[in-house]
């Protein structure tokens, strides 16, 4: 059952040109007016070290709804449910972990798609470690691709 | 390949924040398997934690470590080719003369497929001695060597040297530029701080790539630095262009602070370096980027106009209506590639084909693309006619125009090279 003060926040932000969408999951999210644009160079262009705390302003975006232009990676597996998301489709010598987005698909699996694309979902932020080593330090959850523009 | 938990259970030494122990050759194995073949984002960070291995061991264990990476790298550009680029990238960081020998070699060989890793692995310690080859690496055909090369002599702090860097200043590769002044500007020539500025202006697109964006980006970040805290007017944002309103006070402001800083007048800068005005609408395009051939990026517009380069193109009139039969005879080939994107496998070397329909339209690509070995016959038929007809479409320019740009210099010889040596013969 959802939380009924969660409720009358959110219906409170809707006075103020919101409107409030239900999920399939129970979520509530406000739409639309709600999701922040996210410029995926300034992402990529932090001066990053293991350790060393992101800017602020990328950090407050930790669990943010988001919508990011960018490209899949010349890489990315068919068939698959996550992919890298870059800021060029040519990423010749930029491995590093800042320099792309680790994108996971709730529904479907991936058609690698050569141009740019709008993508919108949940964004994280922080370092993910396997093995001792950062695997991604920017993730998107997606719906679908087939919803990208 | 390694699996997760082995690998984690053997890197457990290694991985943590604290300083190394010594380790076990076997650590070092992983490390080195890991640089090689693991995931794509750990090999450069496996890569360092060698260096980071090598630097925290007793002198027989440094010995050690650099005969392995000895043997790994083999002793020819093929051999070391085969450790991959994120090996490569360190290489020059064991302070080895071997290996740095075999590094220049693999530079000088342009068929070695790691070209600009090679040349940052060299730049990041350069020797002295060295002077002389990183000087000669400034006129090396691939930017990101360049830009190594400018990055070693500003390493070595080697001012005597400006004057060759100061050449490259209005390189047609906004990547050069923004070197070449970052290293004028450490040497206390702020007058170069102009040329950063200057990309601040950009608001180009190749197609759909925002690469005035980008160069915005990697100017500010090389820039700012430079300027201290600016007090009088809110910060700069190079996210947005400097057509955005509030970019205008900013901009002033980073303007005034050039001035405290004696960067002297604003100089006229060459179109190459020019942040430029609208591009008309694109309807064809060629993007071609070979780590072996150099790059080349052509556009042609519905207006009739050859656009050469990024940023603030060279300029070539074509006939009138040469765009739209273009177009119209190239509408069979495209259809014959049906939804199929991308040919060959992902790697260093990429020609990529832009098509927007009409004016309205949202442009299509196709990619071709191979990695460190070429792959005989990778473009397909259709994209061959299509790269023929776009190759038989670059006029020869005539001489006094490539004396005014350089741009334009030996155009249909250069893309022929580069399309050869990426997605092979087009005939």
């Amino acid at each position: 059952m959802r939380c009924p003060c969660v409720l009358y926040a959110l219906l409170t932000l809707g006075f103020c040109g919101a409107f409030v969408q239900a999920q399939d999951s129970g979520r509530l999210l406000l739409a639309d007016d709600d999701i922040q644009e996210v410029n995926i160079t300034k992402l990529t262009s932090v001066n990053y070290r293991k350790g060393k705390p992101l800017p602020a302003d990328i950090q407050n975006l930790d669990g943010k709804r988001v919508r990011i232009e960018g490209y899949m990676a010349l890489g990315t597996l068919e068939g698959v449910d996550s992919f890298e998301f870059v800021p060029e489709s040519c990423e010749c010598g930029r491995s590093k972990v800042q320099h792309f987005i680790d994108v996971t698909i709730e529904e479907g699996l991936t058609t690698f798609r050569p141009g740019r694309i709008t993508l919108e979902g949940v964004f994280s932020v922080g370092e993910k470690e396997e093995d001792g080593f950062v695997v991604s330090l920017y993730r998107l959850t997606i719906r679908s691709l087939d919803d990208e523009e | 390949m390694l699996t997760a938990p082995v690998l984690g259970i053997l890197l457990g030494t290694v991985a943590g924040p604290g300083p190394l122990l010594p380790t076990a050759p076997q650590d070092l194995e992983q490390l080195i398997t890991a640089a090689r073949t693991g995931r794509t984002v750990i090999r450069p960070q496996a890569a360092r934690r060698i260096v980071r291995l090598w630097s925290q061991s007793e002198a027989d264990e440094q010995a050690n470590i650099i005969q392995r990476l000895r043997t790994e790298s083999g002793d020819s550009p093929a051999t070391l080719a085969q450790v991959g680029p994120a090996l490569v990238e360190v290489l020059g960081a064991f302070g080895d003369e071997a290996l740095r020998g075999l590094l220049w070699r693999a530079l000088s060989d342009t068929e070695f497929p790691w070209r600009p890793y090679a040349a940052r692995a060299l730049a990041a310690h350069p020797t002295g001695a060295e002077a002389p080859r990183f000087l000669a690496a400034l006129a090396d055909p691939i930017p990101p060597v360049r830009v190594a090369a400018v990055v070693a002599l500003a390493n070595l702090d080697q001012p005597d040297e400006a004057p060759a860097v100061r050449l490259l200043i209005n390189h047609k590769d906004d990547r050069v530029r923004r070197a070449a002044a970052d290293a004028m500007i450490g040497w206390g020539q702020n007058s170069a701080m102009w040329w950063l500025y200057e990309e601040l202006l950009r608001e180009d697109r190749f197609f759909d790539r925002p690469t005035g964006e980008q160069a915005r980006y990697q100017a500010w970040n090389l820039l700012s630095p430079r300027l201290g805290k600016i007090e009088d007017a809110s910060p700069y944002d190079p996210g947005l262009g400097p057509s955005h309103p509030a970019s205008a006070a900013s901009l002033e402001a980073v303007r005034a602070r050039l001035a405290e800083l004696k960067a002297g007048e604003r100089p006229a800068l060459p179109p190459q370096s020019r942040a430029g005005g609208e591009i008309p609408t694109e309807l064809l395009g060629m993007e071609l980027r070979s780590c072996r051939k150099g790059e080349v990026f052509l556009r042609w517009t519905a207006n009739d106009l050859l656009l050469v380069g990024q940023g603030n193109p060279a300029r070539v009139a074509l006939p009138e209506g040469t765009v739209r039969a273009l177009l119209n005879a190239t509408a069979e080939a495209r259809t014959g590639l049906a939804d199929k994107r991308l040919f060959g496998t992902p790697g260093c070397d990429m020609e990529q084909f832009h098509v927007r329909s009409g004016k309205a339209a949202s442009a299509t690509q196709w990619i071709v693309s191979c990695g460190p070995d070429p792959i005989p016959d990778l473009r397909p038929a259709d994209l061959n006619s299509l790269g023929r007809a776009l190759l038989a479409a670059i006029p020869q320019v005539p001489a006094d125009e490539v004396t005014a740009d350089a741009r334009l210099a030996q155009l249909r010889e250069r893309t022929r090279a580069a399309l050869q040596a990426i997605g092979g013969e087009l005939d």
